[in-house]
């Protein structure tokens, strides 16, 4: 069997997973609509009172709106539970059937999420699309060319979570529990991504910090590129430290690994 | 009363069909089709107190089902289930205070903690008194080899050890009844005999009353003295266990020794097909016959009339061979 | 009474002698934990930097930390008990852990609530407090004896409500058998708790009130210690609530252990 087909066969396990649960789909659904309510409501407040095209830290209420309702959308794509799974592994031995397996294991992981992944973005991102637009306002990009930077941008943002998650999971040799770090993880994640908010709206010494660490890659450039906020002549270089921060966080995981599950067999399994 | 009486009793899992595929895992996203399935499909019998039965049947037969309903775990479909007039679902809280329950694939007891502190826990849930507790951990601890593993966590214990204390964990409040689900599955030899020798010694001595599952065909021989054979959720056979052996249509054995030679085509032309003759040496044969066919005197008469027999033994049907047949041709063996 | 208290402590004496045996990892979750309560505090605090922003559709930044402090008081009691809800479809039913839990002469939603704790919500309790207290000496409330009662008597409400609203979302579990269960999406839901109610449009102010009424985990009873009206019944209608949310819990509870399989092993 050649290597494309062995991935390729962890990307459809994904999607045949993913259809199993059929519950967790339908509430999977309706949870993207609540968050986009709840940050839709909350910058309707936010911006009560105010004139028309007023801007806060650089955005107008349409944008703000849009800003929420595709960083969600793009959410239910990017979004990975590697760190979980793995934790689940580790916690069952099953991970040891996974040593002795003919595939690099981080490799197995990050196709089976992009396999989780493929599947989100015709069953899940689409239909959540679909009810956001009915129920709340999006704005299209400016220009075709913003939206497939923003596309391009999203794509090593999935690349950049899941490499973290990928790190936060190998977390789980070390610690008997990793759900309070997970959860750490998912609130820091959610607010340092500009998810949340803009990462314009921080103090300054924080945002500084922020545009040089790789989790804006995840949601605030991705979001600025569909905006068509950032300006031209930096759309080279902004690309260029995401790719950097997704392969350089890729190549971390695969060193830290190999030292991870060295403390596997130590333990003997 | 019986201890144990049990009315029609059914259960009914809805089950449904995956389709293969990703088209077809797509399709089942929006609609599924089900079926209903009869775990346990209207069954009726009794237990008195003291007796030791045997729960047996091929797996699936609905054997686990029957245990969990019987402990409270389950709300039957349909029927009655009186346990020492409790009825198990309804009265749960009241009824489980009675009864200790052995899973031989789970334990019971805290994965974290040393059993000593389990059965601690244990004593103070279900209300035991210090010096009850105290007299019985003694009795317990004795009987069942334990006094290395009171300070040993759950988790770090081997299978065999860990179905003794989960034994002893369900003994420890003093039940009056006991359900174990495949108590002995996955041990070796040493601690099957264990946990044998442990019930024979509760059910004579202590006169407790134990229903218990198991495939294991040597300890249902030792220990019950009444079977119940359960196939496709309904009881294709409650009796003694002398009595399954003299089931009409199993095959007996007559061994022959000759003084010379055994003469098998010669045997073969009288009884024909009759008898299957097979060589077990030079001058003994094995011939299985169905006594309903050809009775055993008519066969001892036919075989001394035309051959030197040196010796000849017939023997019982083996249980797990009866046991093989009706698992294998259901109620109609019988 | 005193039986229940009795093996409710003995759970927990057991509880945290396993878990001060993890002693780092207690301390790495604790530290996870108050970076939690903080991450989701730090938002407010972003969006309302108090120069540009100060108000949220007329409720001041201090009002609105207030409450959202309000809130994560309850949200922690209600964590610390809630984990073993988190997981119950794959640990008690998937696992079948459930037998084990039916099986003991003791209330088997009791036994599924007490049988872990999670202590490291202490980390986002005290942030919490500390917020409200914060906010509290802005906005010049001061606090008295009654008001230290109700906010006792009122975050105890709010955390039931939380606790019986994900019991009725996990008593799913017995019905669909899922790995995951549907009611991890609905603990993102709890955020709409946080924030003044008024800000959301009537549909989503009825159904957090009326039908999750995650409405009265905070904000109504938080109302209490503001110089406003209009939510003076809402206010201490809270223990009410809470109590019909138990009641409603139990009903969903029991129908579901009606219908529980245990296929799992």
């Amino acid at each position: 069997m050649s290597l494309i087909s062995v991935y390729g066969s962890f990307i459809r396990n994904a999607f045949l997973k993913m259809l199993a649960y059929r519950a967790r789909y339908y509430t999977g659904i309706a949870t993207y609509l609540f968050f986009v309510a709840v940050y839709y409501f909350i910058w309707q407040a936010i911006f009560a009172g105010k004139p028309e095209g007023y801007r806060i830290s650089g955005y107008t209420l349409p944008e703000m709106l849009t800003y929420v309702s595709v960083g969600w959308i793009a959410r239910s794509f990017y979004f990975s539970n590697i760190d979980d799974e793995m934790d689940d592994l580790v916690r069952s031995g099953q991970i040891s059937v996974y040593l002795l397996r003919p595939v690099n294991f981080q490799a197995m992981m990050i196709f089976q999420a992009v396999g989780e992944a493929l599947f989100r973005i015709t069953f899940f991102s689409l239909p959540v699309g679909a009810v956001i637009l009915l129920c709340f306002p999006i704005n299209p990009p400016p220009s075709s060319a913003d939206f497939l930077l923003f596309a391009l941008s999203t794509a090593l943002g999935f690349l950049t979570m899941a490499s973290i998650n990928f790190l936060v999971g190998l977390l789980a040799f070390y610690f008997k529990s990793v759900d309070g770090i997970m959860r750490a993880k998912y609130n820091l994640i959610n607010l340092f991504s500009g998810l949340l908010l803009p990462l314009s709206f921080l103090p300054d010494w924080l945002r500084v910090a922020m545009e040089v660490l790789p989790f804006k890659s995840i949601a605030y450039v991705p979001l600025n590129f569909y905006l068509g906020k950032v300006p031209p002549e930096q759309i080279g270089s902004v690309l260029a430290g995401e790719f950097a921060w997704a392969f350089g966080l890729l190549a971390a995981g695969m060193i830290l690994w190999t030292r991870a599950a060295s403390r596997l067999t130590l333990q003997g399994g | 009363m019986a201890l144990v009486e049990v009315q029609n009793l059914r259960k009914s899992f809805r089950t449904f069909k995956r389709s293969e595929g990703i088209l077809g895992s797509f399709k089942d996203l929006f609609s599924r089709q089900y079926s209903t399935l009869n775990a346990v499909d209207g069954i009726s019998f009794k237990v008195e107190e003291g007796e030791l039965l045997g729960y047996l049947g091929p797996n699936g037969a609905g054997k686990s089902t029957s245990i969990k309903m019987l402990t409270g775990i389950l709300k039957p479909t349909d029927g009655e289930i009186t346990v020492m007039g409790y009825h198990p679902f309804r009265d749960r809280r009241a009824y489980t205070a009675h009864i200790g329950v052995v899973f031989g694939q789970r334990t019971q007891l805290w994965w974290d903690i040393a059993v000593l502190e389990s059965l601690k826990l244990l004593a103070k849930i279900y209300r035991v008194s210090d010096s009850e507790f105290k007299s019985r951990l003694e009795l317990l601890t004795e009987t069942l080899g334990l006094k290395d593993l009171l300070h040993t966590p759950v988790r770090k214990l081997s299978l065999g050890q860990r179905i003794r204390c989960d034994l002893a964990g369900s003994l420890i409040y003093g039940p009056k009844i006991l359900f174990l689900d495949e108590p002995t599955i996955g041990l070796d030899a040493v601690g099957k005999d264990a946990v044998r020798a442990f019930l024979r010694k509760i059910n004579r001595d202590l006169k407790a009353t134990i229903i218990m599952t198991t495939h294991d065909l040597k300890e249902i021989e030792e220990l019950c003295q009444r079977i119940l054979i359960i196939d496709k959720g309904r009881i294709i056979y409650d009796g003694s266990l002398e009595r399954v052996r003299t089931l009409p249509g199993l095959k007996r054995r007559i061994y022959l020794d000759f003084a010379g030679s055994a003469p098998e085509s010669k045997l073969n032309e009288i009884f024909g097909t009759r008898v299957a003759f097979e060589r077990e040496s030079e001058r003994r044969l094995a011939g299985s016959y169905d006594p309903r066919e050809l009775s055993t005197p008519e066969l001892v008469k036919e075989v001394f009339a035309n051959f030197d027999v040196a010796d000849f033994t017939v023997s019982e049907p083996e249980l797990e061979e009866v046991i093989m047949k009706i698992y294998r041709e259901g109620a109609g063996a019988l | 009474m005193i039986y229940n208290l009795q093996i409710f402590g003995a759970y927990f004496a057991q509880f945290l002698k396993t878990r001060m045996s993890y002693r780092t990892d207690f301390f790495v979750s604790l530290v996870a934990n108050i970076l939690v309560g903080a991450t989701g505090l730090l938002f407010v605090v972003f969006l309302m930097d108090g120069k540009n922003i100060t108000e949220l559709n007329g409720w001041s930044r201090a009002e609105v930390l207030f409450i959202y402090g309000y809130a994560m008081i309850s949200m922690a009691i209600f964590s610390s008990v809630a984990i073993n809800l988190y997981g119950f479809g794959n640990r008690y039913i998937i696992q079948g852990q459930f037998d084990r839990v039916l099986l003991r002469p003791l209330n088997s939603l009791a036994q599924v609530l007490f049988e872990s704790f999670n202590l490291d919500s202490i980390g986002s309790l005290l942030v919490g407090l500390a917020t409200m207290l914060y906010a509290a000496r802005i906005l010049g409330i001061s606090i008295g004896m009654l008001d230290v009662g109700w906010l006792f008597v009122s975050s105890i409400s709010g955390a039931v409500i939380l606790i019986s609203v994900f019991v009725v979302l996990s008593s799913v579990s017995f019905h669909f058998e899922d790995r995951i269960g549907i009611a991890p999406p609905f603990y993102n839901l709890i955020s709409f708790g946080r924030y003044p109610i008024t800000i959301f449009n009537r549909v989503i102010q009825f159904i957090l009130s009326w039908v999750i009424p995650f409405a009265f985990v905070a904000f109504y009873p938080a109302t209490h210690f503001f110089n406003r009206t209009g939510f003076e019944l809402l206010c201490y209608l809270t223990p009410l609530v809470a109590l019909v949310s138990v009641v409603v819990a139990w009903v969903f509870w029991q129908f579901g252990v009606s219908k529980y399989e245990s296929t799992g092993n």
